[in-house]
């Protein structure tokens, strides 16, 4: 069972690499964030019970247009910082006369990679890149961005029980947006099924109990 | 701040709400979870917490004594305010009420007005000269869509619970209030949004970004329709207009049962 941590909270006096969550000052490290302790040999950091999503290079995220521009969109991530797709990162070039904005007009959903994450916080995203793809479709979930590795599961255990069982297209942003695929009566299980998992996410046999929500759900319909 | 609606999420609630469903399992005619609590502070005569689903309101009412309006010497004052602090979503801005903020503010005044729901002229103590003045503040603490009836169901609660402090010649003395301020009508506002071409009761966050219009009728116990506010750039035709208040008179009787103490 993980330890909850409180900010200030003096975590360790031994040195140690730090990860998210947490600072060192006055020889020591401090908790940052109200969260669980995730304290392994040489390592420590705090996992946020809440808050915005923080950037992260490599990251997958969900996000919409909400602007475009000439040579770039601007996307919301639901993150504090300005996250921009460069026109040069579309997944192809344009054609004749087309404008970026008849490529991606604002509203669009995008499933983009986190390319860069500069020092000052700027975060630049690519749609180059082996997975990623333009939303045409479906209905994009808010979750808390801290519950979305129990959303997806040890090895994708979890989000393919969702997938599988619930019978629909599902993807999870590390940004805390889980977009749904499939029929209206199979969307509203798949969310329900979220909704229990953000709820419950500290139990424990949690991907069973899942597979058989759903499979009951779905045999009511 | 505005915020953006991704085409695919706007598209699929419509088609939800188009096909007699709302994506929280509710009917079109359907409201969510209501709590009332009143008497919440001391310091305010009265005082009360709605929520209505995840949206929560905080109506105080305060009393002092002021002039009355030349037109109204008679009369008792209302003054309604309401306030969306940042706290309670992230479009809301810190600063001056704007528009949003207003409207809500209005919509609450003239429905209360509107029905006559405070006694202004048992409010009167010297005409012409000194008025009980009321004060009714509107803090949303937590914005999930449908702030117009949280809001009214907040003040008239409110209303209802206020007692008034006692006056000593020219003295208001706050720590002891007695008799509860003069209401005689409980007017309740329903709000319908129209998503597509359907209209369904109590609008969630998520229906409110997306809607095409929305209507708010305030009622009273007889039934009678006693304000009404249209938003949003849609439009709802004649038949619509008619349908929705025939609903909404009759889901208030629903609510006005929630006010009985």
């Amino acid at each position: 069972m993980r330890r909850l941590v409180i900010p200030g909270e003096l975590i360790t006096e031994r040195s140690v690499k730090l990860g998210g969550g947490v600072i060192a000052e006055d020889g020591g490290v401090h908790a940052s964030t109200l969260g669980l302790l995730d304290e392994r040999e040489g390592y420590v950091r705090v996992i946020p019970l809440s808050g915005r999503y923080n950037p992260k290079e490599g990251d997958f995220v969900i996000g919409v247009v909400s602007e475009a521009q000439n040579t770039y969109w601007v996307l919301d991530i639901r993150s504090p910082y300005r996250s921009i797709l460069p026109g040069s990162e579309f997944h192809r070039e344009l054609r004749g006369n087309e404008r970026l904005r008849d490529l991606l007009p604002v509203g669009s959903a995008v499933y983009a990679r986190i390319k860069e994450v500069t020092k000052t916080k700027g975060v630049f995203t690519t749609l180059r890149w082996r997975g990623t793809r333009v939303l045409n479709e479906g209905y994009l979930l808010d979750v808390s961005p801290s519950k979305i590795p129990r959303i997806i599961g040890k090895k994708d255990s979890m989000i393919n029980v969702l997938r599988k069982e619930g019978g629909c297209k599902i993807i999870a942003g590390h940004n805390g947006v889980v977009w749904i695929e499939g029929s209206p009566e199979r969307t509203a299980i798949i969310i329900e099924a979220i909704r229990y998992i953000e709820e419950n996410s500290h139990r424990g046999g949690l991907t069973d109990h899942i597979k058989e929500m759903i499979t009951q759900k779905r045999s009511e319909i | 701040m505005l915020e953006i609606i991704a085409d695919i999420k706007r598209d699929y609630i419509k088609r939800i709400v188009e096909s007699g469903k709302r994506l929280d399992g509710r009917g079109p005619d359907d409201y969510r979870e209501i709590k009332i609590e009143r008497d919440l502070y001391k310091t305010a005569e009265g005082s009360a917490l709605v929520s209505i689903g995840g949206t929560q309101v905080i109506a105080g009412v305060k009393m002092i004594l002021g002039e009355p309006f030349p037109d109204m010497p008679n009369q008792g004052v209302l003054t309604t305010s309401a306030e969306l602090i940042p706290m309670a979503s992230p479009t809301f801005e810190a600063g001056p009420p704007k528009p949003p903020a207003i409207e809500v503010a209005r919509v609450v005044d003239r429905g209360i007005r509107e029905s006559g729901a405070i006694d202004t002229e048992k409010l009167c103590i010297v005409e012409g000269e000194k008025v009980w003045v009321v004060f009714l503040d509107l803090h949303v603490l937590d914005y999930d869509g449908n702030l117009f009836d949280a809001s009214t169901l907040a003040s008239i609660s409110a209303l209802l619970s206020a007692k008034m402090p006692k006056l000593e010649d020219d003295r208001v003395i706050y720590d002891e209030r007695k008799d509860p301020l003069p209401v005689k009508e409980k007017p309740i506002s329903t709000t319908y949004a129209k998503i597509g071409g359907t209209v369904v009761l109590d609008p969630s966050l998520e229906e409110e970004q997306v809607l095409d219009a929305r209507l708010t009728l305030a009622t009273v116990e007889s039934g009678d329709l006693c304000a009404m506010q249209k938003g949003g750039s849609g439009a709802f035709t004649k038949e619509e207009v008619l349908n929705t208040i025939d609903r909404g008179i009759e889901k208030a009787k629903e609510l006005r049962k929630l006010l009985k103490v």
